[in-house]
């Protein structure tokens, strides 16, 4: 497993521009032939907020289960726009082998370099939404704190995160389309369930609490509002901090073992 | 399965030899289902078949050698030229490359579908590791020759096999690479772009000194600009010889 770490660390060095470039691809990609362009990535995210603030605020009045104090479409956006990576990443970045399959097939291209371009295409239309996110932030007049300096740390673990994620899965939906059709179908039942649309703070029963603090959508959601909003930094917590640090160790362990083993057999099996 | 595998991979063009296979051994393994595959992945109990693609096959190519790999469908070429490639690897035996590999590896051309044709050799010349200003010179030539006008901006999916060739073809050889693989490319193109690419590897054959693995069901090209063939049935050489010897050697064996 460690000469998998030192391969996969050396081909995505020697790559480095060419990762670069296969992200700003991706985006090119997703626009082709639309007429709003560039627009459609994140006109997607604001409607997806819009249309749950609408629900969520004005129908159920849910802004009142939360503990804060900003404004809940403030709240509500800075999970869904996270979510939003992490969701193409459960995905798409599970099935990278296979959308990718003329890299992996046709060409001489090291295969643990495609998660880390995709993963990041999709990091820069998360860095549109948080664009929108500030502006949002300015109109509502909520204010920026010194929290906001742990942005670039958090958008860096974030990345690596869903980039070791989509190593440990993508060979596996390579191998079976079943285990990628149970990652997309988990999909909404981790949205519903991870705290993205409500205060995970305020959930009573322990054991729910201790499942949910190993659960990096959690984290994250929690995180980037700790840092956006309600001003706290994402490791002071050792009890909110710790358990992801354990999940993310495991899913590295994972990821190498996945990659060890299987390898040398995705050419051959896409 | 053997662990007994080395993978030699340099970019000396000035090696006398280009492409050297000793002993080299390539198989698949077939399950039942999908299920049994997944499972195969966290159980080395699981029951499987063993088809090789590749049997203990050794060759030597030198450099500026032009080569058809001849045999029938399901014989191993692909395999052999994809090892060579190294978009797989083989489970024993010696693989010898030195220089650089340029190969169009079936219809598709390794083409993203979405992206324009444009959009493509950006992409693969950046893979290549050319700089976008490099790239952007090659552009006009490659669409000159790729016959393609206007189609060159719109997306690779509406382009038909004859057009992904072309441009596949006019692209790999446009790399100056050290050594040429195309596989079945050059079977789709229209008559008159068949006489351009013959005439354009004439070319790079003579001023490169380009090695060349051509695999074709077409042997009237072969003979044009191949001296040598090597012939393959079921993952094993049977023939390696003169060009007009080799496909004699197959006609006798397909009779």
């Amino acid at each position: 497993m460690l000469t998998t770490l030192r391969t996969i660390i050396t081909d995505n060095w020697e790559h480095r521009r060419q990762i670069g470039f296969l992200a700003v691809m991706e985006l090119r990609k997703a626009v082709h032939g639309t007429w709003l362009g560039w627009l459609w990535l994140v006109l997607k995210p604001i409607v997806y907020v819009a249309a749950f603030w609408f629900a969520l605020e004005i129908g159920l009045r849910a802004d009142r289960q939360t503990a804060s104090s900003v404004p809940y479409i403030i709240w509500l956006g800075t999970g869904i726009f996270v979510w939003q990576y992490m969701s193409s990443m459960i995905t798409s970045g599970s099935n990278v082998y296979k959308n990718y399959s003329y890299l992996v097939t046709k060409l001489r291209f090291p295969i643990a370099v495609i998660p880390s371009f995709h993963s990041l295409g999709k990091l820069l239309v998360f860095g549109l939404t948080q664009i929108i996110l500030v502006i949002a932030m300015l109109v509502w007049n909520t204010g920026f704190t010194i929290y906001l300096l742990q942005w670039p740390l958090l958008v860096i673990l974030l990345y690596f995160t869903f980039t070791v994620f989509s190593l440990m899965t993508a060979p596996l939906s390579a191998l079976s389309r079943d285990f990628h059709n149970a990652l997309t179908v988990l999909n909404t039942p981790i949205f519903w369930l991870s705290g993205i649309i409500f205060d995970v703070s305020r959930i009573n029963i322990a054991w729910i609490k201790w499942v949910l603090r190993f659960n990096p959508v959690t984290f994250f959601a929690k995180a980037f509002r700790g840092c956006l909003g309600e001003g706290y930094w994402f490791w002071s917590d050792p009890l909110f901090f710790f358990p992801f640090l354990c999940t993310l160790l495991v899913m590295i362990i994972l990821a190498l073992w996945v990659q060890t083993r299987l390898k040398k057999e995705i050419p051959d099996v896409i | 399965m053997s662990s007994d595998i080395s993978v030699i991979q340099t970019t000396a063009s000035r090696s006398f030899v280009a492409v050297r296979f000793r002993d080299v051994t390539k198989t698949f393994r077939l399950y039942q289902s999908n299920k049994q595959r997944l499972r195969a992945a966290f159980s080395r109990r699981v029951a499987y078949k063993t088809v090789t693609a590749v049997n203990d096959l050794s060759f030597t190519i030198n450099r500026g050698e032009s080569v058809a790999l001849i045999g029938r469908n399901g014989a191993g070429k692909t395999t052999a030229l994809k090892i060579i490639t190294g978009v797989t690897t083989p489970d024993s035996g010696l693989v010898e490359i030195h220089g650089r590999v340029s190969a169009l590896l079936g219809l598709s051309a390794g083409f993203d579908s979405r992206l324009t044709g444009r959009e493509n050799l950006q992409l693969r010349g950046r893979l290549w590791g050319l700089s976008s200003t490099e790239i952007n010179e090659k552009m006009d030539a490659i669409v000159e020759f790729a016959e393609l006008g206007s189609y060159i901006d719109q997306p690779i999916r509406t382009y038909s096999s004859g057009m992904r060739a072309r441009l596949g073809f006019a692209f790999a050889s446009s790399l100056d690479p050290d050594i040429l693989i195309l596989d079945e490319v050059l079977s789709v193109g229209d008559r008159s772009f068949h006489r351009k690419s013959l005439a354009k590897m004439k070319e790079i054959l003579a001023k490169h000194n380009l090695t060349l693995l051509f695999v074709t069901h077409s042997f009237s090209s072969a003979k044009q600009f191949c001296e040598r063939g090597i012939v393959i049935d079921a993952g094993t050489l049977l023939f390696d010889g003169p060009i007009e010897e080799a496909i004699a050697f197959y006609e006798e064996m397909t009779d």
